[in-house]
């Protein structure tokens, strides 16, 4: 069998393709919703961070560094195959986007974090002479800066955590990665994996350049 | 002279048997290690199971060792075929597409298409009370095939993981209404979880669980196919089968049925030529 | 009842010998995919130097694809597709190819942009002072760039270790699989538990030190 037999057969690509096709359009719905939680809630834990409340902060940190050291594809089994025995039955989608939405909140509370820190004292110091409060102020003048200056690692952080997508396989969602892993075995032909790898490619491919024109663009030196 | 000659006759003599039994290199073949009670882990980092008794056995009187990979089953046939494995040890089922593009021996084991539910579901009793249910299966496998091609027709919604038992827990967690898989797998999941229940079995789904081969390994399908016919005459095939399923098999099951032929009947890669195992 | 079926004693003493195997597998693989990822890391970084645009440009598209692919994909690739070309991969070879590929190319941007931020004055002088462009490269431009970008360095390794438990999928026995093993023996979630907690253990000192690097240095890009 020749390469292009074997790895670029159209008659199994014409066989497979809409299965695949249909997977592109799950991990997209998948990686949206994943995006949208996981920034919101990092948004939100650094933001409550910055109140100073010392216990709230312990657990914050406990959470982030939980989800910081365990693999994203232990979270996704613990929380499929581990919570129906303490009575929850996730969807193999609602267990990958908790997990990940989880690990991308992670990321980011550090990553807003950061930035609120670099936003340095100066500028509470000259907001609070100014005679503004704590919430105008964080809000107004401390968030908008820090946020500029963590664009190019959230962008980056999160084309990282959302390409995890890909391990929703492991739990039967019917996403790009699973469809070609059935076609490769029914087919005996690796023609799908071709397909699933050039799927992939057209969806991150050009958010990856649209990341690396976010950072040239967005950095702060 | 003499002496030096008898002494040189001696030694080769005692050469011989050691030149005529140069050590054949291991058989190599693979299975899916989380496929109970046919391969699954024994707890030592190996694998344990009707296939690898059975296979072990046959090794054992090609007088050869016997090396089992464990890998994820959707990942075999393409490891054969790429040379990997002699041949695989995972309980192939022979299907016409498959038998065109690998050698299988004989069926050594009868299996059908079973389902399995949670105890108190009520039983499955046609297709009809399978209509709009998710049915969970094995990846790549012939079960996740028939839930995919009656799916339009039945209303189904396929859920299809990497292995055995997490099929099984779908249908004990609720995520699934039945998981099909075939009728050993079934029966010995039920006999390990009092929920899982064994149900309805799939008429007309009868098939032949052969080990494959590749296209161009005729001769060594034929010598363990030779040692399989042996396995059946003597018992053993029998008692390997009841051990591990729960129950001794009829005279009519394919553990005891010798298959003329070397290859399933009517199937391509069947080779009419008279079986005549020398039994030791 | 939640201690049962997540913190059962008996499930885990059962589980514990795969459980350790896996650990060992875990830690292995991670000693052989950190340097494979940071060689060719090096590798894409100093081609990334070359004269020509066209090889410049080569590179980048490289790298971009291999951060585009998620490494899931590529690996199960690796280990299902290559055996079709004629290639037999075992599991390992497997990871180590895909590692290389995947995480060398993450390793390659952050080397990359240490390198350039390095001031140009300093490959100039040492120039001058008559080392050769590979010295110059080796003694003075390097040891700079890596040590400017340490935290994202660790931070990518960080997130390499975590990384080898796709291997699960391939059937590597590390310690995911073998916790999921030790699940479909007991039907019980114990054991996933207990690697998740492994894993845990075994990250979070790396974790909380990169949490204190990030804090002290102004925020960089990733």
């Amino acid at each position: 069998m020749s390469f292009a037999d074997s790895f670029l057969n159209a008659r199994v690509a014409a066989e497979y393709a809409p299965k695949i096709i249909a997977g592109m359009g799950v991990t997209v719905v998948l990686a949206l919703c994943v995006i949208a939680a996981g920034l919101l809630a990092g948004l939100a834990l650094a933001v409550l961070r910055a109140m100073g409340v010392r216990p709230l902060n312990w657990l914050i940190v406990f959470a982030v560094d939980l989800f910081r050291a365990v693999p994203p594809l232990v979270v996704i089994v613990l929380l499929y195959f581990g919570l129906p025995a303490a009575g929850v039955t996730l969807p193999g989608f609602a267990a990958a986007w908790l997990a990940l939405s989880l690990v991308l909140m992670a990321f980011a509370e550090e990553i807003i974090w950061a930035g609120i820190t670099t936003v340095a004292k100066g500028q509470w110091e000259a907001a609070r002479a100014l005679g503004l409060r704590f919430l105008p102020c964080f809000v107004l003048v401390v968030l908008p800066q820090a946020l500029r200056l963590v664009i190019p690692p959230l962008v980056n952080r999160t084309i990282a955590v959302t390409k995890g997508t890909a391990l929703a396989s492991v739990v039967a969602v019917p996403e790009i990665l699973g469809a070609a892993q059935a076609g490769v075995s029914f087919s005996f032909n690796p023609t799908p994996l071709t397909l699933a790898a050039l799927a992939y490619l057209a969806l991150f491919l050009p958010v990856v350049i649209l990341g690396r024109w976010v950072e040239r663009r967005w950095h702060v030196r | 002279m003499p002496r030096v000659l008898l002494a040189g006759l001696l030694a080769a003599t005692l050469a011989l048997p050691a030149f005529a039994q140069a050590p054949q290199p291991p058989l190599r073949c693979a299975v899916d290690g989380t496929f109970a009670p046919h391969a699954f882990p024994d707890g030592r980092g190996g694998v344990q199971g009707f296939q690898v008794d059975m296979f072990r056995e046959v090794a054992r009187r090609l007088g050869r060792e016997l090396t089992v990979d464990s890998a994820s089953f959707s990942g075999l046939i393409p490891a054969l075929n790429a040379g990997r494995y002699d041949f695989l040890c995972a309980p192939v089922t022979v299907t016409r597409e498959r038998a065109e593009a690998l050698l299988f021996t004989e069926g050594y084991l009868w299996t059908a298409l079973q389902f399995g539910i949670r105890r108190g579901t009520p039983p499955i009793r046609s297709e009809e009370d399978l209509r709009g249910r998710t049915i969970s299966v094995n990846k790549g496998t012939p079960y996740e095939q028939w839930v995919t091609r009656n799916a339009e027709r039945l209303n189904l919604t396929l859920l299809a993981f990497d292995t055995q038992p997490d099929a099984v827990q779908a249908v004990m967690a609720g995520r699934a209404h039945a998981n099909l898989s075939g009728n050993t797998v079934i029966r010995y999941s039920a006999s390990r979880t009092p929920l899982f229940v064994a149900d309805w079995v799939l008429p007309g789904t009868q098939l032949h669980w052969g080990a494959p081969f590749r296209r161009d390994s005729g001769a060594l399908r034929n010598q363990v196919e030779d040692a399989l016919a042996c396995m059946k005459r003597d018992g053993t095939l029998a008692r390997i089968s009841e051990r591990w399923f729960g129950d001794r098999p009829g005279p009519d099951q394919a553990e005891n049925i010798i298959f003329p032929g070397y290859g399933p009947p009517d199937l391509p890669g069947h080779d009419a030529t008279p079986q005549d195992p020398r039994c030791g | 009842m939640f201690a049962d079926a997540f913190l059962n004693a008996e499930v885990l003493a059962e589980a514990w010998p795969l459980l350790r195997m896996g650990l060992v597998q875990t830690v292995l693989l991670s000693l052989l995919v950190v340097p494979v990822g940071v060689l060719g890391g090096l590798l894409l970084a100093l081609l990334s130097l070359a004269r020509s645009r066209a090889l410049r440009w080569a590179v980048a598209a490289w790298v971009d694809v291999f951060r585009a692919l998620p490494p899931l994909v590529l690996l199960v690739l690796v280990y299902a597709g290559l055996p079709f070309a004629g290639i037999e991969v075992s599991a390992w070879g497997a990871v180590a190819i895909g590692f290389f590929l995947n995480t060398g190319a993450y390793y390659g941007e952050i080397l990359r942009a240490g390198i350039a931020s390095v001031p140009t004055g300093q490959m100039e002088a040492a120039r001058s002072l008559g080392l050769s462009r590979a010295h110059a490269l080796r003694l003075v431009v390097l040891p700079q760039a890596v040590r400017n970008v340490l935290p994202d360095l660790l931070s990518n390794t960080l997130e390499v270790v975590k990384l080898t438990s796709i291997a699960a999928v391939v059937a590597l026995p590390e310690l995911l699989f073998q916790a999921r093993q030790a699940q479909s023996l007991s039907y019980n979630a114990t054991p996933i538990m207990a690697a998740a907690a492994i894993y845990f253990l075994l990250l979070w000192p790396l974790v909380r030190l990169l949490s204190r690097l990030e804090n002290r240095a102004p925020q960089r890009t990733t």
